[in-house]
């Protein structure tokens, strides 16, 4: 059991969760929150393509969402879809660099930002939408892009996937 | 991965968290439940890792606050040296006034018992204003009830554990409380509309009696060593019950009466916002700078007149009620020790 993605995935979850609403919670580069959970949604998707990236969103989304008190349901549902994408458009490109892998994280972490703020506008309540949102998408991009090297490795560990040298 | 699948990877993703959105507006009791139920289990894990991470924390505060707390340091000690004297004015004002309400026969004002609280954790991520406090239902922390630090209305809290509790912030767009808008002038020491005319006398050896809001002690708001202040403040054309002329109609109407709407959190760059429930002449004669308090009432999760903030700007607009942003009195943004109100409506009390 303990070989299993989905159990090594939740129990990255947990950990990641109890290092986001402490550490994370603190440290605040120019002032915004890093997000790990994204973090670790998209690196799955760039290590195990769209559907692994999908559904690792899905389960860090609903933890996530577990100890905020925005509306349910709604990290998921971003965080599936971004995980989805970045395996998708992982996918798409021909023997992938380390750094191309950080980039990957980096973008698919600032379109998250901007897919909740859309997702909240439109489930509400709203929040406007402004400058502030490119600044938080830009910070969160470069942070989870700076931390992506070290978080692939455990993403590959949750999947189970070796690391092909060429 | 063929094409399929991946199509029905993606429907069944966004099928199910729609279902959850769905289920979290309709359900709101099951959806609490299950994160309440989380958090009890969750707790220990946080508790953990706030321990073994805090060195990193400190680290971090220390390389990136440094300098900000150096200046800080050195700005509340001249804070608490003015406030020391402030304090055996005020008490004195108080004890005249509590006199004054008794020889009235009014009542003196609820005594509501408070819970102190450290703040210890603040929001996980960026779209969501909430703090954690270290008090819980061991000390009779109920989710709806007010929280307050010594400058107003902080938050309310919006989930609760044993040893602990999340408050939302006024700021959060989640929050929604009634509150009322009271003339400045109704209130010595609040800074005034723009007419009035404050007149700063310096003297030497008289009673040190300054005014904290209108920053009448200087531009740097410290008075210099050996001299003393005399403020007085006076509100020529806007007292309660006088008329001001409205914006744009031509017309006059009463100020200081009461004009009460709901208070909406934006973000934590946008001011909050008051919709004002009537479109009438006196919502519109609000003016920068007049208080803000909650309006309490029977169903209202706050006790009337807990400060909120001031008027930061009025948003007039054609044939609507008026907007108005309000400067919130706590400062969010370094809040360390609140106090929670053990304060339940009166619907829920069933008195």
């Amino acid at each position: 059991m303990l070989r299993r993605p989905w159990f090594r995935l939740g129990a990255v979850a947990l950990v990641l969760l109890a290092i986001q609403t402490t550490l994370f919670a603190e440290m605040k580069p120019f002032g915004e929150t890093v997000d790990l959970m994204v973090l670790a949604s998209v690196a799955t998707g760039v290590v195990g393509g769209s559907q692994f990236g999908a559904l690792a969103g899905f389960i860090f989304g609903i933890a996530f969402d577990l100890v905020l008190v925005t509306p349910f349901g709604m990290s998921p549902l971003v965080y599936g879809l971004v995980g989805f994408l970045a395996g998708y458009t992982q996918s798409l490109t021909f023997q992938p660099t380390w750094y191309l892998h950080s980039a990957f994280v980096a973008a698919g972490s600032a379109v998250a930002v901007f897919g909740l703020a859309i997702v909240q506008q439109i489930i509400g309540p709203r929040a406007p939408l402004g400058s502030e949102l490119v600044q938080t998408a830009m910070v969160v991009g470069i942070a989870n892009g700076l931390i992506a090297p070290l978080a692939l490795p455990v993403q590959r560990w949750c999947l189970g996937i070796k690391r092909v040298i060429a | 991965m063929n094409r399929f699948t991946r199509r029905r990877v993606i429907v069944l993703l966004v099928l199910t968290s729609v279902l959850l959105i769905t289920f979290n507006s309709t359900s709101t009791g099951l959806i609490g439940n299950t994160r309440t139920a989380f958090g009890y289990v969750f707790r220990p894990f946080k508790g953990a890792t706030r321990v073994v991470t805090r060195p990193v924390r400190n680290a971090w505060r220390g390389v990136t606050n440094y300098g900000e707390l150096e200046r800080d340091n050195l700005n509340l000690r001249d804070q608490l040296a003015r406030q020391v004297g402030n304090a055996a004015a005020a008490e004195a004002f108080v004890q005249e006034h509590n006199e004054l309400l008794k020889l009235q026969q009014l009542p003196i004002g609820p005594s509501i018992s408070t819970v102190i609280a450290q703040v210890i954790g603040t929001t996980p991520r960026g779209d969501q204003q909430t703090v954690e406090i270290n008090q819980g239902t061991r000390r009779g922390v109920r989710v709806g009830m007010p929280v307050v630090n010594g400058s107003g209305l902080v938050g309310r809290v919006t989930a609760v554990f044993p040893d602990g509790a999340i408050v939302r912030l006024i700021t959060d767009p989640q929050f929604v409380l009634s509150v009322r808008v009271t003339c400045a002038s109704a209130i010595p020491g609040i800074i005034g509309p723009p007419t009035t005319t404050t007149s700063t006398t310096t003297t030497i050896a008289s009673p040190v009696i300054t005014d904290p809001v209108a920053g009448a002690t200087g531009a740097d708001g410290t008075p210099s060593p050996g001299t003393t202040s005399t403020t007085s403040t006076v509100y020529n054309a806007f007292a309660p019950g006088s008329t001001v002329p409205i914006a744009g109609s031509g017309g006059t109407a009463t100020r200081c009466d009461r004009e009460t709407g709901s208070i909406r959190g934006r973000g934590r760059s946008e001011l909050p916002l008051i919709g004002l429930l009537n479109d009438d002449a006196i919502s519109r004669a609000i003016l920068v700078g007049d208080q803000v308090v909650t309006a309490g009432g029977t169903d209202s999760l706050a006790p009337p007149n807990l400060p909120v903030g001031r008027v930061g700007r009025v948003v007039l607009r054609r044939g609507d009620s008026p907007v108005v942003e309000v400067k919130l009195n706590a400062d969010l943004a370094h809040l360390n020790f609140v106090e929670v109100l053990l304060y339940l409506p009166v619907s829920e009390v069933g008195g």
